[in-house]
């Protein structure tokens, strides 16, 4: 094996990190659209976009109550900073120039091309139940499996929900997450369009995914989908999130909302790669309520976006519910990823476990953000925590702010963090056995995703490796 | 004037309002006292041939000036300023070069009815390669209410060593506030260790500024709380320099309906490369009424460091419990037992034996009715 002499010049070496290849996420069709909203947020322009989409009126009051609210609600006071989120210069509601579609044929090209290019419809062939692809504002193409159908199961984009399943909707809708809980949800009550609406009956297990693509196209426009799932008791399923826009210079946000209902002994696994272009404010609200002996199991990665707040949270609120979270998050040159999750532990003999894994690099800041509770009546819980972080030089950031608040004693919590780089006798083992330095750490961070990877399903796995393999490459300075 | 402290000792980096952990609002107010006139005395225990110029406090020393620079967020605004300029109270120490002091000082603070109120600015400078050890105890002689509010400004040149070890057992009613403030030169260290065992109010803040290259902290720390006691804990070290280290170590006993935060940072700053931050907190939960809250935060912006931190909150071991029974102990004394062994391992770091004995018996009246 050749040596190399600065093997034994125990110097630190860089490699320095192109910035990703975004260029199929860079796809910009033209800002083709049947109606686009004003500017701003006005009770005119509330109204004009419930009309567009002929809602009943319970909706119209809805949304001008959270407008309401929206606008008495003060920003949050920690956290990164939101001053260039400028909501006069946000759309709202841009309606994609189609109606929605059950086949990928009767989509038009245009819009066709681009999911085409991301990999949905093969995905949907091959092994998904079912997919939701949302285009700006509006869902265009919805599908689910025929035996799933004759089993009950619905899968609908939200506003047909409304609708079609109008007392069932009612119930549940913003009730897990309501317009007062912060100022961007109170937002989202105003303005949100589109997304998925799934029930699965008592008793059907789902067994391949069922997947939801988000598309932004229009620049300056925020995306404001509604995620409403209801797993009943007894029954399974495994739900794909994905997201992306292409780069514009305006900021655009996403301020979508997600509300999960896992019945007595159900499960909900909910998978998101979240890959927001670098103008992207992400400002999303994931929360589950989970009944007795169900559980809910959160697989996540945050990669893109300029601005994270991401902070799923669980709320064990039956005996014996449980929790399981693993997330990594990828912060790069520009990026602020404020992202963690809530565990709120509210009845007897719960459990939950957090796993998360951030890497900061080229200045990212990458911010774990958590809270795990303990009721006073919570007795019997358990709850393990481990974040570990990676720092990839000193230009970048890495926070990690847990807190624990436990009102009883008969608990068993334990929280562990680690923080540091990637390990210089590891690094040199690897070369010692012949792997070049940029190709070994190349190995070490991808051995530290593991653990999301393998949760993931392949073509997000793929996906994942593919977008650290692209961030990590570059040449040894 | 209010009746509350409001929104006080706050944490580094702000998180969710709902959890209560930014800062704290106690039911106490900072008694008035007239200024420097109303000295309030304390005990010294030292040897007689003890190298170090130690006197009471007073705006006059030369090297005062070292520690007056010292910045400090503390507490509260409110707090601080009472602390600079109405003090009654307090040692100025000051040790010369490469003299190494193995005899400890002590220093008694009494509060009891002719002294309800001590405000105590205390400052420690050790110059280079110097050594030494200070031991103050904070007790009370009845169980009337009393008000302390404490400073230790330190500084430590070159190779100096601070062994700071703080007990505090006031009354059940009283109100106890601390803040310390270090600034370390290269090679510098300073050992901490703390023990909390009474007031019905206990607010402490720690900042350690870890500037010198090879600079080190170490904090051990021992609380116990019950009844309706509120503990507010908030442990701040800066890694400036490389190759700084520190270790901070508390372990906790919560009885009755006791309320604890603990807020403890480890912030490696940019340039602190090869340094190492270790914390580890643990909290024995012996009623289902109390509320225990930990925030142990790591903050980084130098890649070339090492940072862990672990926190962890439960009750008894059963097990460790049976096997006590078995031996025929009562399920109250293997409690008890269990208990000391968990915290008497920094307790048996006191290195004043008078102090230690003090802090023993404490420990044993608090377990004592515990079921």
């Amino acid at each position: 094996m050749r040596r190399k002499a600065w093997l034994f010049n125990m110097d630190k070496k860089k490699t320095f990190v192109e910035d990703i290849d975004r260029s199929i996420y860079d796809i910009r069709n033209e800002d083709r659209y049947s109606y686009k909203s004003d500017k701003g947020l006005t009770r005119d322009i509330i109204i004009e976009i419930s009309k567009q989409k002929n809602e009943p009126k319970w909706m119209l009051d809805f949304r001008l109550k959270s407008l309401k609210t929206y606008e008495n609600t003060a920003l949050p006071t920690w956290g990164p900073n939101l001053d260039d989120l400028d909501m006069d210069n946000i759309v709202t509601y841009v309606k994609p120039d189609t109606k929605m579609k059950g086949t990928w044929e009767e989509i038009p090209s245009e819009i066709k091309d681009t999911f085409v290019k991301l990999g949905i419809p093969k995905a949907e062939h091959e092994y998904l139940a079912g997919v939701g692809a949302q285009y700006d504002s509006e869902v265009v193409y919805h599908s689910i499996k025929e035996e799933l159908v004759k089993q009950g199961v619905i899968y609908s984009d939200m506003e047909s929900a409304i609708r079609d399943y109008e007392d069932i909707v009612k119930e549940y809708f913003m009730k897990l997450v309501p317009p007062n809980d912060h100022k961007f949800v109170a937002l989202h009550g105003a303005v949100w369009s589109g997304g998925s609406f799934v029930y699965v009956p008592e008793g059907v297990e789902v067994d391949i995914p069922l997947q939801s693509y988000f598309r932004s196209n229009s620049p300056g426009a925020g995306q404001f989908e509604h995620t409403l799932i209801i797993v009943e008791k007894g029954a399974k399923l495994h739900f794909i999130e994905g997201c992306s826009a292409p780069k514009y210079s305006v900021t655009n946000l996403h301020a979508g909302c997600v509300e999960l209902y896992v019945k007595e002994d159900a499960t909900l696994r909910y998978s998101t790669i979240e890959n927001w272009s670098r103008n992207m404010m992400n400002l999303n609200t994931k929360r589950a309520v989970v009944d007795k002996n169900g559980s809910i199991e959160w697989i996540s990665g945050s990669f893109g976006s300029k601005v994270s707040m991401l902070y799923p949270m669980s709320i064990l609120k039956g005996e014996g519910a449980r929790s399981e979270f693993t997330s990594i998050t990828f912060a790069g040159k520009g990026q602020i990823l404020d992202t963690g999750t809530k565990v709120v532990h509210s009845a007897p003999y719960t459990s939950s476990t957090i796993n998360t894994k951030s890497i900061s690099k080229g200045g990212g800041q990458a911010i774990y953000r958590g809270s795990v509770t303990v009721t006073p009546n919570a007795h019997h819980s358990k709850s393990t925590i481990s974040c570990e972080s990676l720092m990839m030089d000193d230009i970048s950031v890495s926070d990690t702010i847990p807190v624990l608040d436990i009102m009883n004693d008969e608990v068993e919590i334990g929280h562990e963090a680690k923080i540091g780089k990637i390990s210089d006798d590891t690094i040199f083992y690897l070369m010692s056995r012949g792997i070049s330095e940029e190709e070994a750490k190349a190995m070490i961070v991808r051995g530290f995703a593991e653990p999301i990877a393998k949760e993931l399903p392949l073509e997000y796995a793929v996906e994942m490796n593919n977008l650290i393999k692209l961030e990590l490459e570059g040449s040894i300075g | 004037m209010n009746n509350y402290l409001k929104n006080i000792n706050p944490t580094p980096v702000r998180t969710w309002s709902w959890l209560g952990v930014n800062d704290i609002t106690i039911d106490d107010n900072l008694s008035h006292i007239d200024a420097l006139d109303n000295n309030v005395s304390y005990q010294v225990f030292h040897d007689n041939d003890i190298n170090v110029k130690l006197e009471s406090m007073s705006d006059d020393y030369n090297a005062l000036e070292v520690l007056k620079n010292i910045e400090f967020r503390g507490i509260s605004e409110e707090v601080n300023n009472q602390l600079l300029k109405s003090y009654n109270s307090g040692f100025y120490a000051e040790t010369e070069e490469n003299k190494r002091i193995k005899d400890l000082i002590r220093i008694d603070y009494i509060l009891d009815r002719e002294q309800p109120v001590i405000v105590d600015n205390n400052g420690i400078y050790a110059r280079e390669n110097s050594e030494i050890t200070v031991v103050v105890n904070y007790m009370s002689r009845d169980e009337f209410k009393g008000t302390h509010n404490g400073l230790f400004r330190v500084y430590g040149e070159k190779g100096a060593k601070i062994n700071l070890v703080i007990l505090q057992n006031l009354s059940e009613k009283s109100t106890h506030l601390n803040t310390c403030v270090a600034n370390l030169e290269d090679k510098a260290t300073i050992n901490y260790i703390i023990v909390e065992l009474g007031a019905k109010n206990s607010v402490t803040n720690l900042v350690t500024n870890l500037q010198g290259d090879e600079s080190s902290a170490a904090v051990h720390t021992v609380y116990m709380g019950d009844k309706e006691k509120v503990i507010d804990i908030n442990y701040i070290v800066n890694h400036f320099g490389r190759e700084t280290k520190s270790n901070i170590e508390v372990k906790g006993v919560l009885q009755d309906k006791c309320k604890k935060t603990f807020k403890g940072t480890i912030d490696f700053k940019k340039g602190s490369a090869k340094s190492v931050g270790k914390e580890d907190e643990y909290t024995v939960l012996l009623s289902d009424e109390i509320r225990n809250r930990s925030v142990p935060m790591l903050l980084c912006r130098e890649d070339d460091v090492s940072g862990e931190h672990a926190a962890s909150a439960g009750k008894i071991d059963e097990d460790k419990l049976f096997y006590l029974m078995t031996r025929g102990f009562s399920k109250a004394e293997a409690k008890k037992l269990i208990v000391e062994a968990a915290i008497n391992p920094i307790i048996d770091l006191i290195p004043d034996e008078v102090s230690r004995n003090l802090i023993y018996e404490g420990v044993r009246r608090k377990l004592r009715d515990e079921q």
